[in-house]
């Protein structure tokens, strides 16, 4: 195609330059014969008669030619043999054959003529021979074919050798495509890394590609880690329903183990929620409940939430709040892993312990800590209590689906936050480091 | 058989409520009319949106609870229909979509709450009653409950003639409570309708929170105002 388009360029250039070339010295030839013949006609009958001898005397290449013809039609004066035959009088230029005086054996030329008539009758015919303007019209012509040949054989050849190598590279992507349909995810399109357009395209599409894949074993984790978690919950509740019903001896105690038994099965159900709850945070990725969210008032809401569960348990609470900010968030969101957060530290506090809630600044940047006294989470463990759906070992033993860190990290990565974990002075801190308090960077680390 | 305090409190007021059940899951179905029925509600069951179409033109009902994935006409559907001819029935829509924006499209398109699966029997049979028994009129100005007044107007609260100092949520919370006398409702209730929150309690924070409001209401020598009812939520009622 684009070969195609080339060669049919190449064309039309050459036949531009032949156009031009042949154009202007015809032009210029016309314009020579139109203006010696103005100049004889402006002469004396007389002058005129002679200059048409001179001319033919000292025409010497037998380029051009003037002649005068009597009424008759027999030659007067000039280099003309005899009046040519399909001569037109009418003042315009004609190519026409004539036979010049002295070569009347030979063959006639072509010449360009004008021909007009006198006041007395006679007629004066003005010419020159294009026999050269021929000649060059076949050299330039010639010339232009031996470099059109080649150039337009060149084309063809490279776009055959392009094509073909399109056409080879298009069957490894097509092929690579078949077995991704046949389910290998893990395959990718072939790239040569040069840069071009097919590579760009097969490089966009492997990103696509890695996305997907990502996707798909986040769906495969989530529904693995649903299996596991609830395997946990759902044989302990089948034990507990296998021995009630062989030990339990009272309604009293079969009362019991149904209790326990529901307990077991709003644990495993709670726990799907949660995996759901963080999927779902995960995978919505718009902004539309995202506003201008004043942190003090946030904070304040969480502690006023929470005060009297931790006054129950004896716990020392705390809220300190720095300067107030605002960050670009989901409201709603944040509140919940506020809630998770704290609900931890209550949950983990020992007794007679203390739980605090700060608002911080680290330079422009403000930060949400919620401390307790408590044990905290082991170093070894803090980066995978963070991931999807991993929790820290002593969790499993805590009520409580284990998974609240994960959804604050979920909806902390959502907000293109931070999250912290640190053993602090009292204790074990967790902060939400709003690294990204702007809309615009929000946006950006989203997208 | 566990007692359900609202049957003992006013039975004739509930008797022969009719529910229609829109739900395709045959077993889910069939579990729950059973105990509608044994609660003294009228149920009947449709499996698809068209048959309840046909059902609610058929008869009067109280109350629908409508499946949110049905086949033939999805619930959302149904229940715009349903607005659209104006039948103005509470309906309260069940979905295993638990989505925010889920809920709040199933609120927009007619529904009066939403109950996201896995529920409890117990939530369910809340709300059921809490739709059934609209809060009352909203312009009284004054709230009664034995001696307990609530004065909405100069937000003050007053049992026996004593003053009782509340903080901003427990007043919201105690005004929930008092609009809903003799009536359950559940932890979920409180959290979504007092504090606004669509995510569920870990802790026991709503207990905690009625905890210390019964501590202020409460009089020495007195039957506690607010009862905890088991595996449900609570319930403020005036004693005996």
């Amino acid at each position: 195609m684009v070969c195609a388009a080339f060669a049919a360029t190449t064309l039309l250039l050459f036949g531009f330059i032949y156009w031009q070339t042949a154009g202007l010295v015809s032009g210029r030839i016309d314009g020579f014969i139109r203006h010696e013949h103005a100049a004889l006609l402006r002469e004396s009958p007389a002058v005129m008669m002679a200059d048409v001898n001179t001319r033919y005397a000292d025409d010497l290449h037998r380029l051009s030619f003037a002649s005068i013809f009597a009424p008759s039609g027999a030659p007067v004066a000039g280099g003309l043999a005899a009046l040519p035959r399909d001569l037109a009088e009418d003042g315009n230029l004609h190519d026409i054959e004539v036979l010049r005086r002295g070569e009347q054996g030979a063959a006639p030329e072509v010449a360009r003529v004008v021909a007009g008539r006198l006041a007395d009758g006679s007629l004066l015919v003005v010419g020159r021979s294009v026999q050269d303007l021929t000649e060059l019209r076949s050299r330039i012509g010639r010339a232009l074919w031996l470099g059109l040949s080649p150039a337009l054989a060149a084309s063809l050849a490279i776009g055959l050798f392009a094509s073909q190598r399109t056409i080879v590279r298009v069957r490894a992507v097509n092929r690579a495509i078949a077995r991704i349909m046949q389910g290998h995810l893990q395959e990718r399109l072939p790239s040569r890394g040069s840069g071009d357009a097919l590579d760009q395209l097969a490089q966009s599409c492997n990103r696509m590609l890695a996305e997907i894949e990502r996707l798909l074993d986040e769906v495969k984790g989530v529904g693995e880690s649903i299996a596991h978690d609830l395997r946990g919950p759902l044989t302990s509740l089948r034990f507990r329903l296998e021995t009630g019903r062989a030990r339990a001896g009272s309604q009293a105690e079969l009362d019991g183990v149904v209790a326990a038994s529901l307990q077991d099965l709003d644990q495993s159900l709670a726990i799907i929620t949660a995996l759901l709850r963080i999927g779902e945070v995960q995978a919505d990725r718009r902004q539309a409940a995202f506003h201008q969210v004043g942190l003090a008032e946030l904070l304040r809401e969480v502690a006023e939430l929470y005060a009297p569960l931790a006054e129950e348990r004896g716990l020392t609470f705390g809220l300190t709040l720095g300067a107030g900010g605002e960050v670009w968030a989901d409201r709603a969101l944040l509140l919940e892993a506020l809630v998770n957060l704290v609900d931890n530290a209550v949950k983990f506090a020992p007794p007679a312990g203390t739980v605090s809630i700060h608002l911080m600044w680290e330079g422009a940047t403000p930060v949400m800590r919620v401390a307790d006294s408590g044990p905290g989470i082991a170093a070894a463990y803090r980066e995978a209590v963070l991931g999807r759906f991993a929790r820290a070992p002593l969790s499993r033993h805590v009520p409580g689906t284990g998974l609240g860190l994960s959804l604050v990290s979920a909806i902390v990565r959502r907000h293109g936050f931070a999250l912290r974990m640190s053993d602090i002075a009292c204790g074990f801190a967790v902060d939400i480091v709003c690294t990204a308090p702007s809309h615009e960077a929000v946006q950006q680390t989203i997208s | 058989m566990p007692c359900w305090p609202i049957l003992r409190v006013e039975p004739r007021q509930l008797s022969r409520r009719h529910i229609l059940l829109v739900e395709d899951d045959a077993d889910l179905a069939q579990t729950v009319a059973s105990e509608l029925q044994d609660r003294g509600y009228a149920a009947t069951h449709s499996a698809d949106g068209p048959g309840a179409i046909a059902a609610v033109h058929a008869s009067q009902f109280d109350l629908l609870i409508v499946d949110r994935l049905l086949p033939g006409l999805d619930g959302i559907a149904l229940i715009k229909q349903i607005r659209a001819e104006s039948i103005h029935v509470p309906v309260l829509v069940l979905s295993s979509l638990s989505a925010v924006d889920d809920r709040v499209r199933g609120l927009k398109a007619g529904g009066d709450d939403y109950l996201t699966k896995p529920f409890a029997l117990d939530e369910l049979l809340a709300r059921v009653e809490a739709l059934l028994r609209r809060p009352r009129d909203t312009r009284e100005s004054v709230l009664r409950v034995g001696e307990l007044t609530m004065d909405l107007i100069d937000r003050s609260v007053q049992r026996r003639g004593r003053a009782i100092e509340l903080l901003p949520r427990e007043f919201k919370l105690l005004e929930y409570l008092m609009r809903r006398q003799g009536q359950v409702v559940t932890r979920a209730m409180l959290f979504e309708d007092v504090w606004n929150y669509r995510f569920a309690p870990h802790s026991n924070l709503v207990d905690v929170h009625i905890g210390k409001l019964r501590r202020k209401i409460d009089v020495a020598g007195q039957p506690p105002l607010i009862e905890s009812v088991t595996g449900s939520g609570f319930i403020l009622r005036a004693p005996d």
